[in-house]
């Protein structure tokens, strides 16, 4: 008897090395961002002024692409299929992607759109930027100055209905950490389907002068309703991937020189190193 | 005894095997084709529209015999059978590029809806029984004919393209350009349920003349007759600019008359002769009207066998304008207490 389960556990365990040969593989490597790229604008003519700091830093979006060409667009751009509708480019039919950092409600409405994970530390970090950088201190939807990690923390766990701190996904260790001149972040890209040659390529949305990304749509994304308060949260855009050329903007970085994949098993290294900025 | 039970049991089971669902469709006898390509059709202004609107029953003949300059109808109705296992079937037609919006709408007999069963508040409109076996189902596309895959009155095909990347991959594409939007968010391809009319507003600017191909594959055909009467028309400016709904086109509840063969008969052009069935277009203005409760108590054979009738005791009087007078002559064998006195 304790043969015939020995033979049993050994056949199922035999189960887990089954090798599916599937072409699908998950991408491992390092995206890295010039210092200068936390330098932003804000404001504007007579009014601008140069603003430098990490956390302004948007979502870092990373697709992997058939191809990437050059003149399409002021800024390298991944290869477009057929044009299908007046006014709109082709799709880019990216085989799959990930980001950096995404957009995250940070429990007040004047945060939607406005906060990355993987950007503060904690709550004071939030305050500390939008009231000493921005200069724009956060408020209740009543106007009272958010003052306090304590006072913050409570309204999230009371708006979020939350029961611990690992659900505050917009709080935390930073993305990035600093090497040299670089900025660097760590990136898996999921299940992406091998084709030999293909190309990793992204860009940072960065904050435009009014501080807003452009990959973010307040009027979309989860609904908030809690007493007075009823509004959209705010999401990306679903085909940030498909059609990057919509969305990025001047201030933003984008990768010049895309990293080829010829052995999926091997890690990639990609440098964001193009700032795209109006021709004066 | 157990064995017996059990015996007994795998009887019963494998008995209860022995069902093709075969009955929820009709056969496909070739009484009806199922594939068939309409031709070109004209664009039809607001005007015309209201115009057919007004022929009520009449609706098919003021379609054979409105044509613009070029002989092209401004409308089509037509009757579908069921296609052979495997096949898909329906109808074609092209129009052209007019430079602007213009919105397709095709609508397929008769009239379905949902009993409304709450004993709390019921949706007295929707208490009593649909007949379910009198409604077809139509799905809708459309797109360039350039981009079209079937054979017209042969064989029917869809929009779909591909595109190979740089190293070599198969991009499916979706070409067809009449996108429906379904009541929950992300639904952006929807297509109306059974017996509901179905239309899509497509932006012909920059193609002006250039032929667009219409595609109504048969969904469902009814079970009653298995002949699938629909209308469809195409209207210049958008869907937005009209209202679309059961009583946009009347009278697509056709019902095909046979000649001495028993043979669908066939007109001088070849077209099959065919009357919208009595009573239906009063049926559709009941369903827009909210008269439905009322138009069934009245005239129960066109509506389901298991029609609550209590209800009717305190079902409002008809309107006028949803009596129909002949009802006891085409229906008096289904409904021979209502239609005895006369």
């Amino acid at each position: 008897m304790s043969i015939m389960l020995s033979a049993l556990l050994l056949a199922q365990l035999q189960g887990c090395a089954f090798d599916e040969n599937l072409n699908y593989y998950d991408l491992r490597g390092t995206v890295k961002i010039p210092i200068a790229a936390t330098k932003f604008v804000q404001g504007i003519g007579e009014d601008a002024i140069t603003l430098d700091d990490i956390r302004a830093l948007g979502p870092l979006y990373l697709g992997v692409y058939p191809g990437i060409e050059e003149g399409l667009y002021p800024y390298p751009h991944p290869s477009m299929g057929p044009i299908l509708s007046e006014g709109q480019d082709g799709n880019a039919y990216p085989y799959g992607g990930n980001t950096v950092g995404r957009f995250d409600w940070a429990c007040y409405q004047q945060l939607v759109c406005k906060v990355s994970t993987g950007r503060f530390e904690d709550y004071g970090d939030i305050i500390d930027f939008f009231a000493n950088v921005l200069e724009e201190p956060l408020r209740t939807l009543d106007g009272e100055l958010v003052s306090s990690s304590t006072e913050y923390q409570e309204r999230c766990y009371e708006v979020e209905y939350s029961t611990g701190e690992n659900e505050m996904l917009f709080v935390g260790e930073r993305d990035f950490r600093v090497e040299g001149d670089f900025l660097v972040a760590d990136v898996v890209i999921p299940h992406i389907p091998m084709n030999a040659g293909m190309k990793i390529w992204g860009w940072v949305d960065m904050p435009s002068t009014s501080y807003e990304f452009s990959t973010c749509d307040p009027t979309v994304g989860d609904q908030v309703n809690y007493y007075a308060e009823s509004y959209s949260l705010g999401t990306n855009a679903i085909d940030v991937l498909n059609y990057p050329g919509k969305y990025i903007d001047f201030g933003d970085w984008v990768v010049q020189t895309p990293a080829e994949v010829t052995d999926p098993n091997v890690d990639f290294e990609l440098v964001i190193d193009f700032h795209y900025v109006e021709e004066e | 005894m157990n064995k017996s039970i059990l015996l007994l049991a795998t009887g019963l089971t494998l008995i209860a095997c022995d069902r093709s669902g075969d009955d929820y469709v009709p056969a496909a006898d070739g009484t009806y084709p199922a594939v068939i390509d309409v031709g070109e059709m004209a664009v039809m202004t607001a005007d015309l529209l209201q115009e057919l609107r007004s022929e009520g029953g009449n609706a098919r003949s003021w379609c054979q015999d409105n044509l613009d300059e070029n002989g092209n109808p401004y409308c089509y109705y037509g009757l579908l059978g069921q296609a052979p296992t495997g096949v898909k079937g329906g109808a074609t037609f092209t129009f052209r590029g007019t430079g602007d919006r213009v919105c397709i709408v095709t609508d397929p007999e008769t009239v379905f809806w949902n009993t409304a069963v709450a004993s709390i508040n019921p949706n007295n409109s929707y208490s009593y029984a649909d007949l379910e076996q009198d409604d077809g189902d139509i799905d809708l596309f459309a797109g360039l004919s350039s981009y079209y895959t079937g054979s017209p009155g042969v064989e029917l095909g869809d929009f779909k393209g591909f595109y190979t990347d740089s190293l070599g991959n198969s991009v499916a594409i979706e070409y067809g350009e009449c996108f429906q939007y379904g009541a929950q968010s992300g639904m952006n391809n929807a297509h109306a349920g059974r017996a509901s009319a179905e239309y899509c507003t497509i932006n012909t600017s920059n193609r002006l003349d250039k032929l667009y191909t219409v595609v109504l594959e048969s969904f469902a055909v009814p079970l009653d007759d298995g002949a699938l009467g629909f209308g469809a028309v195409v209207l210049d400016g958008s869907c937005g600019d009209y209202v679309v709904n059961e009583c946009t086109l009347f009278g697509e509840g056709l019902e095909a008359q046979f000649d001495g063969n028993d043979d669908v008969a066939l007109d001088e052009n070849g077209e099959q002769v065919a009357l919208a069935r009595p009573c239906t277009v009063q049926l559709e203005q009941a369903s827009c009207d909210g008269g439905l409760q009322s138009f069934c108590c009245e005239y129960p054979a066109l509506c389901g066998e298991d029609g609550d009738q209590t209800q009717c005791e305190t079902a409002p009087a008809l309107p006028d304008n949803l009596t129909c007078p002949s009802y006891c002559d085409a229906y008096a064998d289904m409904d021979p207490d209502n239609c005895a006195s006369e």
